[in-house]
């Protein structure tokens, strides 16, 4: 390891280090613009003086977007949502990427084939609107979650990583005895775990930030989820020109607070899902 | 050629023991597979609403058929040729510029020793992508507007202003940019959750060799995503005439028109806004069929190229 | 260990899920079955006194927005004001309401979809005159013209004005909310102070508007950084940044030109051209916000105007009071004045006011058997006290002037009232005090102090109702409108920003190829198809 210390390299790290350092200033910039507002009065903002940070400081716009309506019991229920979700999707997407990345599984491809033209496939909202009705989904929780079960698109990122498993892992499971369910769990599975954990990411925002099935699959205004809550709250103004001068706007600080609420969970959950990325590369180290 | 000499090994083992050995893998597909067919193959039936005049109260099938009006109509409008044509511009800008820039951060973050730093731009670059396109946008026009912060900036310098957003050809840059400033970290965590799967040893048995670290990236590294950047890159493909209804609506204004028009917002503005849901299904049907026909030929190609595919 | 890890956290997160689905589902059913069982106890106490006036018990479904912003711990369909509602409908006229949320925002494409469905409340409202007509020809509306008759006494009494707009072919097929206080759809105003200082007169024309412009531009009379004598924003959706102005450059001849053009069209109306010609010269001069076109969500034009560079602007004519009173706080003066400058070639001038009706209340088909219990339902809040009793909750008060008073936003949380009464109240907005100058003036000097006193909103209100004037309307639009109606809207608001930024040189070639897009896009065919409308009415 000392050899790889070497002056260029040095030079390297602290180059890209750099590089890095600004890039990610730059993709921080709407969102310290977002909690700059969210902590700003809201004359500062129509002012237009708030850009990166918080003037006139104040936190008055998150104690008034918890206080109003279910905003707390529904970011429960989002949080729950989209566990539950996630974790339908996850097994959804395990069992069709495991068989299908299985080179020498018999009707595979045109399974395969099947799955990716579903990416393409868009009825439009009255037929899926209809197809949740004949599945008697309607307003109720499971339309939130069934419709939107599997992605294709996750399922083939799943199933190149178990692809690219070396394939000598599955013949020595084999000889130890091991049938299929049991080789994906003690062998596949754990070797996939970033790409498991990406995917589990990417369900669970998905989850959280889809309105459509929200909007449509719907009516009763408990399961609305807070990313509902929040559309309400900040597509006010297309609103006030149809109901003329009666409406009232929503102040722009309410609506940031409400999107830096909206992003917590995500933040939080973050590190955790990391936490496998570097295990994936153990593992691979392990395997060498 | 090794994938044909599997096949035929499976061939030579009885059915039988092939079935023993396999039937859990069905087993497994047997929910995926009813789940597609009920949940994206039933409601395309409905699909036949792009050769009717849906009548809501009606129900699909008892609308009126009008054969292929909804078609003509579209195919016959100058503005669906446009809102094709600018598709295309701006999927294939995000395609020479949004695809390999993920890719290039995932392999040099990956290449960076100081993990607080790896970690954290991980994290970071993933968060534009919480935000809307309503945000991201009002963000851009205050940053690259005649009167903003970009432009006083170069005012200062002593050029002279730049139209970033009045200016079609400008605009299409900024319009890509600001895909990859909202959603780089996205495919970026996929190529790095791919890394992390990789075998580091090879790449250390490289340096050893007196491989350049550039020579190590790209005859090292690269080689072990390809899988990965073929598989996306082949998705993308098949996406080419789908594109997002949020971000050209949002970036776009009235004087780059001729450039942010693009289907999505056609359909809305000529179709859904107007509730005619025949007409944006009839667009939406093309889509369909446009994708397929990319996605298998893509593929075919790619399987040519002695890349693996997605089927 | 790992694989038992992952399985467990697995099974949690099944577990929690379900026991989350579970509490939601039954939770709903067993509030449902408590309001019924509920009901059914008041039923028969009901019949047993007087069932006969009451009428047969019937559960009525009605549509309520969302906007997420009902009392913590309450929700859109159960609230103090719902529960209320319910009540008195029990108690008077044996009526159940259940109440459906929909979300504000989306409204009309979740109606659209509902409808298709079949699964649509029994009374549902939209402020959309296409969707109205688009669901009336295809057969989707119970013909309410029998319930009207029987059971629309206070409709008819307090809010007939607007009546007609719900009728097609003599069948009343919805119910129309009728608007507040009168107001015109957009208003001018001016730096009043700027005005002062330069020594001009309040303008009485459109010459004597460039002429202030022009001083501002020169003079700088603010002695601002970047001054903008008149600024506009490139909002894709409105026309109120110029229609004012470029209508007065139009003349109609006769009631049909101003049926066909009406407001949405005016920008093409004969005549209008040579307005749009005027603004582009005042743009390419620099009194108008360069690159306005581009500042869609009007950030920049919020900020201008808050931060007192501007001389002049026309907007939504409350909307912009926030701005107002920032500035006039920041600067400790008053600044901004409502102006009236925009002469027709006869020197009046033209000020285009709402329409009295708003919303269009009706009763999908499905519901045909409930119309009269639905009728019931909005005949009961026609009245202008219980609109009252609404809007403002049964514990309001009133002030001298008799305007109700409004709780703030915390009194409401805390009574466990939504912020938003109003959309509870579907059918009258048009109370006593709205016809009163005087309560008006009251109520706006009262709820934004920062703007101005008494004097200036009484001003604010003549000046905003200088030639105030109505398009004629009709419940009728062309299947051509229906269909291309909104898209051209939209394009008329493209093609007038288009004009107006760019060089004069361009501006005639540019204005034939732009109208061209609008005529292939189905602009002729809807002028046609009013023209040929208001022939076969006459």
């Amino acid at each position: 390891m000392a050899e790889l210390k070497s002056k260029s390299d040095r030079r390297f790290q602290l180059f890209w280090n750099t590089a890095f350092i600004i890039i990610s200033i730059v993709a921080l910039i709407p969102i310290f613009r977002v909690v700059s507002m969210s902590l700003s009065s809201k004359d500062a903002i129509l002012g237009g003086k708030v850009f990166l940070y918080p003037i006139e400081f104040t936190t008055e716009a998150y104690v008034r977007a918890f206080r109003s309506g279910s905003f707390l019991s529904s970011f429960i229920y989002s949080v729950f949502l989209m566990l539950g979700s996630t974790a339908v999707c996850i097994v959804m997407t395990i069992a069709a990427a495991y068989p299908l990345s299985k080179k020498n599984l018999k009707g595979g491809t045109i399974i395969m084939t099947m799955f990716v033209l579903t990416m393409y496939l868009d009825p439009g909202i009255i037929p899926k609107y209809l197809n949740v009705k004949d599945f008697k989904m309607i307003d109720t929780v499971w339309a939130l979650i069934i419709p939107e079960a599997l992605s294709a698109y996750n399922m083939i990122i799943m199933c190149t990583a178990f692809k690219g498993l070396d394939s000598s892992l599955y013949e020595a499971a084999k000889i130890d005895g091991c049938n299929e369910i049991q080789t994906l769990f003690k062998v596949a599975l754990p070797l996939v775990y970033p790409t498991l954990a990406t995917l589990a990411l990417f369900y669970a925002v998905g989850r959280w930030n889809r309105l459509s099935d929200v909007l449509y699959y719907v009516n009763s205004s408990k399961l609305y989820t807070v990313q509902m809550i929040l559309k309400q709250l900040i597509e006010s103004i297309k609103i006030s020109q149809e109901e003329g001068v009666s409406s009232q706007l929503v102040a722009d600080n309410i609506k940031s607070a409400s999107i830096v609420i909206s992003m917590t969970p995500m933040l939080i959950a973050y590190p955790f899902i990391q936490k496998y990325f570097t295990k994936g590369i153990m593992l691979g180290a392990v395997k060498g | 050629m090794k994938e044909k000499t599997i096949k035929e090994k499976a061939r030579k083992i009885p059915f039988k023991i092939y079935i023993r050995n396999t039937w859990q893998l069905y087993l497994m597909l047997l929910i995926p597979v009813i789940y597609m067919l009920m949940f994206r193959y039933k409601p395309m039936i409905g699909g036949v609403i792009a050769f009717k005049k849906f009548n809501v109260f009606a129900g699909i099938w008892n609308s009126p058929w009008v054969g292929l009006s909804n078609f003509k109509e579209a195919f016959g409008s100058k503005d669906f040729w446009n809102a094709l044509k600018n598709t295309l511009i701006l999927n294939a800008g995000d395609l020479i510029i949004g695809f390999p820039i993920p890719v290039l951060i995932a392999v040099f973050l990956f290449e960076i020793r100081n993990l607080k730093i790896r970690k954290a731009t991980q994290t970071i670059l993933y968060l534009p992508n919480f935000l809307s396109w309503v945000i991201i946008a009002g963000i851009i026009t205050q940053l690259f507007s005649t009167s903003g912060l970009v432009n006083d900036i170069i005012r200062k310098v002593g050029l002279r202003e730049i139209n970033f957003l009045s200016n079609t050809f400008i605009w299409r840059f900024v319009y890509w940019f600001a895909g990859v400033w909202q959603s780089a970290g996205y495919s970026l965590i996929i190529y790095l959750a791919a890394l992390s799967a990789t075998d580091p040893s090879l790449g250390e048995a490289a340096y050893i060799d007196g491989a350049t670290r550039l020579q190590r990236i790209a005859h090292v590294t690269i080689p072990q995503i390809r899988a990965t950047i073929s598989i996306m890159l082949i998705m993308q493909l098949g996406k080419i005439v789908s594109i997002d209804f949020d971000r050209p609506y949002m970036m776009g204004n009235t004087l780059v028109k001729s450039a942010s028009d693009v289907i999505s917002t056609y359909v809305y503005s000529v179709g859904l806004q107007a509730g005619r849901f025949d007409f944006a299904t009839a667009v939406g049907l093309f889509q369909s069929v446009v994708g397929i026909v990319m996605i298998l030929s893509v593929n075919q190609i790619s399987k040519k190229m002695g890349e693996e595919g997605i089927m | 260990m790992k694989k038992a890890r992952l399985l467990k956290s697995c099974m949690a997160v099944f577990a929690a899920a379900a026991l989350v689905t579970g509490c939601g589902s039954n939770a709903g059913k067993e509030t449902t079955a408590a309001t019924t069982a509920a009901a059914g106890g008041t039923e028969t106490k009901a019949e047993a006194t007087t069932a006969a006036d009451k009428g047969e018990e019937v559960t009525i479904k009605v549509m309520v927005w969302d906007r997420g912003d009902a009392a913590p711990g309450t929700t859109v369909e159960k609230n103090t004001q719902t529960e209320w509602i319910q009540q008195q409908m029990k108690e008077k006229y044996n009526i159940n309401v259940e109440y459906v949320s929909v979300p504000r925002s989306s409204s009309d494409d979740k109606l659209n979809i509902m409808m298709s469905g079949g699964s649509a409340p029994d009374i549902v409202f939209t402020y959309n005159q296409g969707i109205f007509y688009n669901f009336a020809q295809n057969g989707g509306l119970a013909d309410l013209t029998q319930a009207y008759e029987n059971y629309g006494a206070d409709i008819k009494k307090y809010v007939s004005d607007a009546q007609n707009m719900g009728q097609l072919e003599g069948k009343q097929l919805a119910i129309m909310k009728q608007r507040g206080v009168e107001s015109p759809r957009h208003t001018a105003f001016i730096r009043k102070d700027w005005l002062d200082k330069l020594g001009m007169q309040m303008p009485k024309t459109k010459e004597e508007l460039v002429a202030y412009l022009e001083a501002v531009k020169e003079k700088n009379p603010g002695g601002v950084s970047n001054v903008i004598p008149w600024a506009m924003s490139g909002r894709n959706d409105t026309e109120k940044g110029y229609l004012n102005f470029v209508g007065s450059y139009v003349n109609f001849a006769n009631d049909k030109d101003a049926y066909i053009y009406s407001e949405a069209y005016t920008a093409v109306a004969p005549g209008a051209v040579d307005g749009i010609k005027k603004l582009n010269e005042l743009y390419n001069k620099g009194l108008i916000s360069k690159d306005f076109a581009t500042d869609t969500q009007e950030d920049i034009y919020k900020a201008q105007l808050t931060a007192g560079n501007v001389g002049f602007y026309l907007d939504d004519t409350e909307s912009t009071f926030d701005y107002i009173s920032v500035l006039n706080q920041t600067l400790g003066s008053s600044t901004y004045a409502p102006v009236q400058c925009f002469e027709l070639s006869d020197g009046s001038y033209r000020t285009t006011f709402e329409q009295r009706y708003g919303m269009f209340v009706m009763v999908p088909k499905t519901s045909e058997k409930k119309a009269d219990a639905c009728m019931k339902y909005l005949n009961w809040m026609a009245d202008p006290e219980v609109a009252e009793n609404i809007v403002y909750t049964t514990e309001h008060k009133r002030d001298e002037n008799g305007v109700p008073l409004k709780f703030t936003d915390e009194e409401l949380y805390a009574k466990g009232y939504p912020k938003t009464l109003d959309d509870l109240n579907i059918v009258n907005l048009a109370m006593d005090w709205t016809t009163k100058k005087e309560s008006i003036v009251g109520k706006w000097a009262k709820d934004y102090p920062g703007v101005g006193d008494t004097n200036w909103f009484s001003n604010f209100y003549d000046v905003r109702s200088e030639g105030k004037f109505r398009y004629p309307v009709y419940s009728n639009i062309s299947q051509a409108e229906s269909d291309y109606g909104q898209n051209v809207e939209n394009m008329m608001i493209e093609y007038v920003y288009k004009l107006i930024s760019c060089t004069p040189d361009q501006f005639d070639a540019l204005q034939k190829t732009e109208y061209d897009n609008l005529v292939n896009a189905g602009l002729q065919k809807i002028l046609d198809a009013r023209a040929e409308y208001f022939d076969t009415i006459k």
